[in-house]
């Protein structure tokens, strides 16, 4: 070309050349785009490969899985291998949806819960396990309120893989200082939340900015401790309403502590309140309690000890009953994840033979929970099966959970036995109460009319009866 | 008449030799602009024809879609949620059409009027618009933090004005809090592009009204503002659209809360798709912001096509 000379046009090699580099760019991107980050599997000639996607927190805990449930269970069998698939952990469950809506999908559906597996399983997209469970057991190993929480329609569609409940947890040394003993009633907690107000501590850490959802576990924890499991049996499935006095007085008096500056500090302050901040209060001997649930087993030690450079200990007691009629000791339960069969799986024989391989494995779940504090399926765990070196805390919220579950002496969580939209109002709702925007009466009338409304769609999900006390 | 291929050949020989050579060069920039297209078929227009259809529907986000006439949008247009959070729309739209706007023009103006170090502070008003969204958003939550931010070192150091104020916590603060920290990303941003504006005036303009005796307000009003007139228009229409848009600082600084205060009708939609399942009313309200959307764009058009110098 000479200098000057300025080319408008293209000719037909050039074009080729560009289109071909252009249709090797796509063809490249596309080949990355499908590759997901293979953790293991692949098998041996003519062994089925269960498709598998899951997602990790970090590095460690994907090392852990792919060792304990992956190249476990390929090099023990030589028909069947487990293909795991790691996917990013907030889109996993995005990408399992829009695959099984395209018809395809991986072989075992991972979700958060029955909430998101109860309109895969309406829309026809898993597998009914029910003869499946009666083949392996499962209906025994699988805690029963687990069992029973896991239908829709009569049919079993997914498998608890973790369970999870709410606790108080605390800073012994706190406790030593101020003569403060585990409270055993309303009394008790009142009176200690007011001895701590008084010696300059926050009585309750507490805070929603990192997640919104904080809000429905004190609304969880009042429910199931102030007015019982039996009220929210009857409530949930349609016998009583939510406008009935003792679901109001729990809101009131959760109301109150939160005027009077229990929880959180003061109102404007919970809002803007860190979960880490809320730890370090505890490790700095600066708040009394920290109400959340189990999954904090593997985040909140690491404020405490040697790993924070500090000399404290954590540990925790079950919410004491707030009215005569609740079990001294009762766990809210929650299933904090599910697996569920694809419908279009092409083998559900060698998939469900995995799960079985899988569920059958509680040696590999204590490891967990003693290593990353991984909260465990809800199959009965007992002292023997914590590999030495577990936290006792960790050991011990998992078999009082066991031992309670089995006598009935459980409750509801909010997020895994109220339909959506319930859900949603009870969390975005309750901040219209402490900000004065709501009565607790008007919060628990609107909550009737949402979940009226859901009910009769028959989006509630399957309930266990509580014991009767 | 002529037919065939000897007439063809006869037709082709009476029409101007580059004709061909043009729709060669036609094809060509089609044929590179079809990956595009499918592209934009796949991602943009696809999904929004799917939008407006699922909008009609019941969809849960997953599974089948039952159609359910206008239901969705008679729910939304009795819905008080809705409502407030367009409510709160209209306020962020309010403010980030007269704060940020007033504040680049009078920056571009000022930095227009000098030479040295203007190159310095065109970087940095610019700086915070090239920081990721999330990285701003939690520098601000913590510089605003009612326990470890600015009001208590303030406090530390004797100035005790802020040392009880909880910008984020405080219903009635929350609001104009995340709108001001938005702000603060955006409106080095619109300095830089004023400027830029400002820079195609034509200098004898301002020569012509020092002579005639005018200040410098008389500048900026009867010179400046006329002759960036266009893009002032384009960054207005532009503000509006994404100001109805807008999600990701109100998702990360407050999550809609406190108790909804800072509920605009983007984070509403997510709540509805995601949280409720009821991505078929979520697409109803996309629709509706859509829809503001090109009112806005056809009333841009019409006063161009009206002649207006926009």
């Amino acid at each position: 070309m000479k200098p000057g000379h300025v080319q408008t046009g293209l000719d037909r090699r050039r074009f080729l050349t560009l289109a071909g580099l252009a249709g090797a760019g796509l063809a490249g991107a596309g080949a990355l785009a499908g590759c997901g980050s293979s953790g293991g599997g692949g098998g041996a000639p003519g062994a089925y490969s269960v498709q598998f996607w899951d997602a990790f927190e970090n590095s460690s805990e994907q090392d852990f899985f792919t060792k304990e449930f992956v190249t476990a269970f390929n090099s023990t069998h030589k028909d069947i291998q487990l293909d795991l698939t790691v996917k990013q952990i907030q889109t996993l469950f995005q990408a399992v949806t829009t695959a099984l809506a395209a018809g395809s999908g991986p072989d075992i559906i991972e979700a958060d819960g029955s909430s998101q597996v109860l309109p895969m399983a309406k829309a026809g997209q898993l597998l009914p396990l029910d003869d499946y469970a009666t083949k392996y057991g499962w209906d025994k190993l699988i805690l029963p309120w687990a069992f029973e929480a896991s239908k829709f329609g009569g049919k079993l569609w997914s498998l608890p893989n973790a369970y999870e409940t709410m606790v108080i947890y605390f800073n012994p040394a706190t406790y030593e200082k101020y003569g403060w003993k585990q409270p055993q009633n309303m009394d008790d907690l009142e009176s200690l939340m007011a001895d701590a107000a008084g010696h300059g501590i926050q009585p309750i850490a507490a805070g929603n900015a990192d997640w919104k959802g904080a809000n429905e576990w004190f609304v969880t924890m009042m429910w199931n401790h102030y007015a019982g499991p039996d009220a929210l049996y009857q409530a949930l499935s349609g016998q009583i309403k939510w406008t009935e006095p003792v679901f109001v007085d729990a809101i009131t008096a959760l109301n109150n502590w939160f005027q009077k500056g229990y929880i959180g500090k003061s109102v404007d302050d919970y809002f803007t309140y860190h979960f880490p901040q809320c730890y370090t209060l505890l490790a700095q001997q600066k708040a009394a309690m920290y109400w959340s649930g189990t999954w904090e087993l593997a985040t909140l030690p690491s404020f405490f000890g040697a790993k924070a450079s500090n000399d404290q200990t954590w540990s925790w007691f079950p919410t004491p009953p707030m009215t005569s009629g609740v079990p001294a000791e009762l766990y809210e339960l929650s299933i904090g994840g599910t697996f569920s069969v694809n419908a279009k799986t092409k083998n559900p024989d060698a998939v469900t033979q995995y799960l079985a391989w899988y569920f059958g494995n509680s040696p590999a779940f204590a490891r967990g929970l003693k290593q990353f504090g991984q909260e465990p399926p809800p199959v009965n765990l007992t002292a023997a099966d914590f590999p030495a070196g577990t936290n006792p805390n960790d050991s011990r919220v998992y078999e009082r959970m066991g031992a309670c579950s089995t006598k009935g002496l459980i409750g509801y969580t909010t997020w895994t036995f109220w339909p959506p939209k319930s859900d949603t109002y009870i969390i975005n709702s309750f901040e219209d109460v402490i900000t004065g925007k709501m009565t607790p009466a008007q919060y628990c009338a609107g909550l009737q009319s949402v979940f009226q409304q859901e009910l009769s769609q028959h989006l509630v999900p399957a309930l266990f009866k509580p014991a009767t006390y | 008449m002529l037919t065939g291929r000897s007439g063809a050949t006869a037709e082709q020989a009476r029409r101007p030799p580059g004709r061909s050579r043009r729709r060669r060069k036609a094809l060509t920039a089609w044929l590179f602009m079809i990956p595009l297209l499918a592209v934009n078929v796949l991602v943009i227009v696809g999904p929004a024809i799917e939008s407006v259809y699922y909008s009609f529907t019941n969809w849960t986000g997953i599974g089948g879609a039952k159609f359910i006439g206008v239901t969705n949008f008679s729910t939304m247009f009795t819905s008080g949620a809705f409502w407030d959070a367009m409510l709160h729309n209209i306020l962020w739209t309010a403010f980030f059409l007269v704060v940020p706007i007033s504040m680049g023009l009078a920056g571009a103006f000022m930095l227009s009027r000098i030479r040295r170090f203007q190159m310095l502070f065109r970087v940095v008003y610019f700086l915070p618009y090239i920081l990721a969204t999330i990285i701003s958003a939690v520098v601000w939550e913590n510089l605003l933090s009612p326990t470890n931010g600015v009001g208590v070192g303030l406090s530390n150091w004797g100035i005790h004005a802020f040392a009880n104020v909880n910008f984020l916590g405080d219903p009635s603060l929350a609001l104009p809090t995340v709108a001001f920290v938005n702000n603060w990303q955006w409106w080095g941003f619109l300095v830089v592009m004023f400027l830029a504006a400002m820079s195609g005036t034509n200098p004898a303009l301002y020569e012509a009204a020092r002579i005639d005796g005018a200040n410098a307000w008389q500048e900026f009003a009867k010179i400046t503002i006329p002759s960036i007139r266009p893009t002032l228009m384009f960054l207005g229409l532009m503000t509006i659209i994404w100001s109805f848009l807008i999600f990701d600082y109100i998702y990360i600084m407050t999550q809609g809360g406190p108790a909804d205060a800072t509920q605009v009708v983007g984070t509403l939609m997510y709540q509805e798709a995601f949280q409720d399942q009821a991505a078929g009313y979520a697409s109803a309200m996309g629709l509706t912001l859509g829809a503001i959307s090109v009112c806005v764009v056809i009333i841009y058009s019409r006063l161009r096509r009206r002649g207006w110098n926009v």
